[in-house]
């Protein structure tokens, strides 16, 4: 029992439960369920993708190229959509597909040299902005290229489609993580990367794989803006790395790869969106949002780190 | 373990091209017969500032000028600087530029002028003593009490509003939402401005506050859209909700990327002026100030007639808003 309560992810799920009960007290539009639905359906760019860069996170890696390889993915789809003007499904595959192949790109550049994913990551940010630019200028003229989807029509068990992608991620990732020799190898290359490396865990594979794991998520996230937007805006989503860094990180994991867990990135996730979207509706002035949720991630992160230290101290001999 | 062939290979690389760079700029520099100019906007490949260009570049070709558009690929005013700094090293005639950030450009741009470029601001102005003159598209205040006044049309003499604006820095529409204010304050003291939401450019963010908003604010009749970007994911959430009929939209955007929203009922009235001619204009003052011209109030450059110009504060005001509505949105294209 105690070992529960002692859990990032039990910790994480109180605040955000505190976190949401405040919010809905001082505006009770925000507690009804349908709300909290949508608002996680319309901020699942950052459940998706922060659940996709949380594999290689754990390896001990960094993606930065995430919001490129949105932007680019964006592009080439509506690029192809300005002329046959696909069905819904299609463009998800083509998203998907255009997603893996970038992640790909990454992934055999760091696990072939064994070069530093924040360069690596950093110089492909670039590249992927610099090419969206590019064929945007040259080659998409119409402002309203795609045919007009409306996202929220598409429903399953009453709830919206992209739910669904958000609990597809999840079960996905959950599997992969603890069910397959990937998940093991990531963890442990995350935890000793010269022991793994002696165990005999495939390093060039698993950097692939997490690498097309991180650029799959960032397909699907541009499948969903172009539809939801039916337009190319190569500003979208820029800075979203850090904004996942910050999530992923008060997850549970540690830059330095070895820890991290599904729920705890789902959580986590969670709480930023409620901690952010509940700001608007507790009325605070736009100019103490930022500053509120830095010293309240801050708060989180020093208040676990402290309770780790005395942790460790009770277990001293 | 370290692949050294690797890494010799790339550093010889890019020294080489840093070197042939370097070369083609200094081929670049030796020819002083043709005039340079640098234009720089807030982000570079948004249609806004794209189409601005446009215009910028069919005048600076009349005049046989090169042009030279550069500008950051996020609303970023450190990488401005930067651009800056590049563009004085390479030697430039003018600066037209569209600050980000009025103070953060202010050293730079006062160090170009210090070498003897002309610093012309466009859109958004920098702060008086760092440019020679602002070429602004309305003045502020006509734009400000124009806007109030729509948004009194829309919603009546009595209601509640809410604005998303492009980002808590941006000098101009923060001098509109004074303006906005000042109006309210002295016509319509029943209409409530509830909220004022930053966007940063970024359509998720827009998409997401406006469904904020709307859920957040039940006694809400209007939101303002004050940026080319959020217009359009405004007029997406209000149609992903089906809110049309309960909250008026009302945008500072472009007649093109909002008409299909104008015309399903889900944006009601977009105000804006001609960015195309506001590129132009920028350039006919530029060419003015060239050829030594003194400005004036009233005075004609090429097609702009009787343009207004604040001596006191070197501003150009090029006219009145445009309003574009369900009838006649079709009759622009921009």
């Amino acid at each position: 029992m105690k070992n529960i309560l002692h859990k990032r992810e039990s910790y994480l799920l109180v605040v955000t439960l505190v976190l949401w009960g405040v919010i809905s007290i001082m505006n009770p539009n925000f507690a009804s369920p349908r709300f909290v639905m949508s608002l996680i359906g319309f901020n699942g760019v950052y459940f998706i993708c922060a659940l996709g860069i949380l594999p290689l996170m754990i390896k001990g890696e960094i993606d930065l190229s995430i919001g490129g390889m949105i932007t680019a993915t964006n592009v080439i789809i509506v690029l192809i959509n300005i002329k046959l003007q696909l069905p819904l499904i299609l463009i998800v595959a083509i998203g998907l597909l255009v997603g893996a192949l970038l992640g790909a790109v990454s992934g055999y550049i760091i696990g072939r040299f064994k070069l530093p994913s924040v360069i690596v990551t950093l110089a492909m940010m670039n590249i992927y902005y610099g090419f969206s630019k590019y064929i945007n200028r040259v080659m998409v003229h119409d402002d309203q290229a795609l045919p007009n989807y409306n996202f929220q029509d598409y429903k399953i068990f009453g709830f919206g489609i992209d739910i669904l992608f958000i609990v597809v991620m999840i079960v996905s990732l959950y599997y992969l993580m603890h069910y397959t020799s990937l998940g093991r190898s990531v963890y442990t290359i995350g935890g000793n990367k010269r022991l793994a490396e002696l165990i005999g865990f495939p390093y060039f594979s698993t950097t692939m794989k997490v690498h097309l794991i991180s650029g799959l998520s960032a397909g699907l996230v541009a499948a969903i803006s172009s539809v939801t937007f039916n337009n190319v805006n190569t500003t979208i989503h820029s800075g979203i790395e850090f904004e996942l860094l910050i999530i992923v990180i008060i997850g549970g994991v540690s830059i330095l790869g070895g820890s991290g867990s599904v729920l705890g990135t789902f959580l986590s996730c969670l709480f930023i969106i409620i901690l952010r979207n509940g700001l608007v509706f507790v009325r605070i002035p736009v100019f103490w949002h930022d500053m509120i949720i830095g010293v309240i991630i801050i708060l989180i992160v020093s208040y676990d780190m402290f309770r780790h230290r005395v942790n460790l101290n009770d277990w001293r001999p | 373990m370290f692949n050294w062939k690797i890494y010799r290979g790339l550093v010889c690389v890019i020294i080489l091209s840093l070197a042939l760079t370097g070369c083609f700029e200094g081929i670049d520099m030796k020819d002083d017969s043709v005039i340079t100019i640098a234009m720089i906007p807030k982000i570079i490949d948004i249609p806004y500032f794209d189409t601005c260009a446009d215009g910028a570049t069919k005048v600076a070709s009349k005049y046989g000028y090169e042009l030279i558009y550069t500008g950051p690929t996020t609303a970023d005013a450190a990488s401005q600087v930067n651009i800056i700094q590049e563009m004085i090293y390479k030697k430039v005639d003018v600066i037209a530029i569209a600050p980000v950030d009025p103070e953060a450009v202010k050293p730079i741009l006062m160090q170009a002028r210090e070498a003897g470029i002309i610093v012309v601001t466009y859109d958004a102005d920098a702060s008086k003593d760092s440019r020679d003159v602002f070429v602004s598209q309305v003045s502020a205040e006509n734009l400000g009490r124009h806007i109030m006044d729509n948004v009194a049309n829309l919603i009546g003499e009595e209601g509640a509003f809410a604005i998303i604006t492009a980002s808590m820095t941006a000098d101009n529409q923060n001098t509109w939402i004074n303006w906005i204010e000042q109006q309210n304050e002295d016509v319509y003291p029943l209409i409530e401005l509830l909220t004022v939401i930053p966007t940063d450019e970024d359509q998720q963010k827009a998409y997401a506050n406006t469904r904020n908003l709307i859920n957040a604010y039940p006694e809400l009749d209007a939101i303002l859209a004050m940026s080319t970007e959020a217009g359009p994911a405004a007029a997406k959430a209000i149609e992903a909700m089906g809110e049309t009929e309960n909250v008026q939209l009302y945008c500072l955007s472009m007649p093109n990327a909002m008409r299909n929203y104008v015309k399903n009922g889900s944006a009601d009235l977009v105000t804006l002026w001609d960015p195309h001619r506001l590129g132009s204009l920028t350039m006919e003052i530029i060419h003015a100030l060239i050829e030594e011209q003194i400005l004036a109030d009233g005075s004609d450059y090429a097609d702009f007639e009787n343009i207004q110009y604040d001596e006191v504060d070197k501003i150009i005001i090029m006219g009145e808003p445009l309003d574009f509505d369900f009838s006649n949105i079709d009759d622009y294209d921009f």
